[in-house]
């Protein structure tokens, strides 16, 4: 971490012993400044090497009160929820948002955000980063502000659940029902971030209680039939799903292959979506704090957009919590 | 002003080849171009906006994302408008007459060159301050009489919903609906619930989704005598597939067996109830072919191809799909 930090208009105001409003004025050439004054603060300026940025951008009336969002699947029930809660907050606080979806592919992504920027959005949330770093380092060109929600960048200001405390909640309750067998389920659609940190978090859980982590019981839904195929006592008695959706589509070819969930197979899911709360799917889940993820989310962008870059990034990993229902009993 | 330094050209010039108007020679527009592109300049597009008077998105007005049917209608929307090089902006209502209201206010303070509404309550102030402003507009997947729209026929699709059980002997059905459908959509499907029932001699009845489906001791036991007692109900249909998994879940939750003791109908044909521990019985909405259709309305519209005041409404079927959730009544 580099101990450099942009000069803020404080050091501008301390440098050239004017109040903060006084460089405020000079830089919008608003209010009465004397002339030596604005110079002094001109040299300060420079001196400085100070840039007006997202906050200077406001003043000349730039802003569009426009956020746009960026999500991987609306069809996911996860996202889209998290979508109309961030949609709400924004609204309340005036702005209009702009939806995205790019199926998780990194072209797509970068396309959007073009639109975006061309529509010029004040912000961007994103609820789903491909991990494309080219697309980061445009937005940080254009000085827009970014947050990421539920999912990860380095250098961004991030609100996301803590992957791994909720996968090893996940594990800890499966071997606390006597699993040793367990196959972890991803979803393609899902960013690379998330995705990534949940299956190391998932590996990890796995050695920490010396169970040998087998590399071909990582796949997506459509694998895990095929894995359960095999010998009874050699197969998996359990699946970690990278989030409800997969978690759902899991139960779903399981049983279609003629399993049962949860006597031959347990299941545990990730996100909390309601559909999860029914009774035909009682699924046992990691639930996110998607209320929490929301408002904070909005409140960071928004705290970004007003007062410009100068502050380093705010990483904010909130804890998520185990809810067990049906789908999880004791290993057969 | 620096593309137009780079490139040797005046500022109208490189106005006129973005905006691709006026005359420019070929050796003029490229030169221009390259230079764009080296210093990387990006037209303003408030700017441009207000040259053209139309930024180059769509505007969406959802009442509810979080009913899976609207988030796949909007995921179909926002791929197909960007195909079509739009960007969207989606504003969620809540079905709520005051949001919808200031939500098309921003839209038509964003300058968008059309508006889709996916559900729409209906207050008549929406249509007229669209109208106002010029801003193009379709309704899809619900139905109003003073705008394009494109919908399928909800009177029909209850219809074959009541059809349906019948057929399986069933005497006995009442209707559920509520807030999740608006208003002219819930009216419509209970329109053909109500008019197939009374075709065959049958009473309508018709319920609401909150009540029955509150999961109180008092609802438990209202949904067990609504079934056991003397009204001895067989069969429900839903206005929409969430209200329909909902009531399941409730005639569940009240130790009621689905299809067993009661079977249900939904609307919509959303993801969900195709999963096998669902297996809901539904009127299937063409979610795509909806897109699609509504799309090439407001497009047209936008184009400035198709004049007012003619409105154009497109209707189109909606199909039975019968998985488990529907069996014979009980003897």
């Amino acid at each position: 971490v580099s101990t450099f930090r942009r000069p803020t208009i404080k050091d501008v105001a301390a440098m050239s012993g004017v109040s903060k409003s006084t460089v405020s004025n000079v830089m919008r050439g608003t209010g009465s400044v004397s002339e030596p004054t604005r110079r002094r603060v001109r040299e300060a300026v420079d001196a400085l090497g100070y840039r007006p940025n997202a906050a200077a951008r406001n003043l000349v009336q730039r802003r569009t009160n426009l956020i746009g969002i960026v999500v991987g699947d609306l069809a996911n029930a996860f996202d889209a929820e998290l979508v109309k809660r961030i949609e709400q907050q924004a609204s309340r606080r005036r702005y209009t948002t702009l939806v995205c979806n790019t199926g998780g592919r990194p072209e797509l992504e970068a396309s959007r955000i073009e639109a975006l920027l061309e529509q010029r959005v004040d912000g961007i949330a994103m609820l789903d980063f491909t991990g494309d770093r080219t697309v980061l380092a445009q937005l940080m060109a254009e000085r827009v502000p970014v947050v990421m929600v539920s999912c990860w960048a380095e250098y961004a200001d991030c609100v996301a659940v803590d992957d791994g405390a909720g996968i090893e909640l996940a594990v800890e309750h499966l071997t606390g029902l006597g699993h040793i067998r367990i196959a972890h389920a991803v979803d393609p659609l899902m960013e690379a971030t998330t995705r990534r940190a949940r299956e190391q978090a998932f590996e990890r859980a796995a050695l920490r209680r010396g169970l040998a982590p087998r590399e071909h019981w990582t796949g997506p839904a459509d694998a895990m039939p095929g894995l359960l195929a095999g010998d009874a006592t050699e197969r998996p008695t359990a699946i970690v799903a990278a989030n409800d959706y997969t978690a759902i589509r899991v139960m779903d070819l399981v049983e279609g292959a003629g399993l049962a969930v949860p006597r031959d197979v347990s299941i545990v899911g990730f996100d909390g979506i309601a559909v999860g709360e029914l009774g035909r799917i009682a699924l046992t889940t990691v639930a996110q704090p998607e209320d929490a993820l929301a408002t904070r989310a909005v409140a960071a962008l928004l705290d970004r957009i007003d007062r410009g870059h100068d502050a380093p990034p705010e990483q904010q990993r909130l804890m998520p919590s185990l809810v067990v229902r049906g789908s999880t009993a004791p290993a057969p | 002003v620096d593309v137009a330094a780079v490139s040797g050209v005046s500022k109208s010039t490189v106005s006129n080849v973005l905006r691709s108007s006026g005359r420019v020679s070929e050796e003029t527009r490229r030169r221009v171009l390259d230079s764009m592109q080296a210093l990387g300049y990006r037209p303003n597009s408030l700017a441009r906006d207000l040259v053209r008077r139309r930024a180059n998105a769509i505007g969406v007005l959802v009442g509810d994302l979080a009913n899976t049917f609207y988030a796949e209608l909007v995921k179909l929307l926002e791929v197909q408008a960007s195909e079509a090089a739009y960007t969207t902006i989606v504003c969620n209502t809540d079905g709520r007459a005051d949001l919808e209201h200031s939500r098309a206010g921003a839209l038509i303070e964003r300058a968008v060159s059309g508006v889709a509404m996916l559900q729409y309550t209906g207050a008549p102030a929406v249509l007229d301050e669209l109208r106002g402003a010029r801003v193009p507009v379709v309704v899809v997947s619900c139905w109003d009489e003073r705008a394009d729209c494109v919908a399928v026929d909800d009177a029909a699709g209850s219809a074959t919903a009541v059809e349906h059980l019948h057929a399986l002997g069933h005497r006995h059905i009442a209707h559920v609906t509520g807030r999740l459908v608006e208003e002219a959509t819930r009216a419509a499907r209970y329109a053909g619930y109500e008019r197939t029932m009374a075709g065959h001699g049958l009473t309508p009845r018709r319920m609401d989704a909150d009540a029955i489906g509150a999961r109180t001791a008092a609802s438990r036991r209202e949904l067990r005598s609504l079934v056991e007692g003397p009204d001895g109900l067989t069969a429900f249909t839903a206005g929409n597939d969430v209200m329909a998994v909902g009531l399941i879940d409730a005639l569940e939750d009240a130790g009621l067996r689905v299809p067993a003791d009661v079977s249900v109908v939904g609307f919509d044909g959303i993801e969900l109830g195709g999963w096998s521990r669902i297996g809901l019985t539904t009127v299937a909405q063409p979610r795509a072919e909806l897109v699609a259709r509504g799309l090439d309305l407001l497009v047209s519209r936008m184009d400035g191809a198709e004049p007012e005041p003619e409105r154009r409404h497109v209707r189109l079927p909606a199909e039975l799909v019968v998985r488990r959730s529907t069996a014979p009544p009980p003897a």
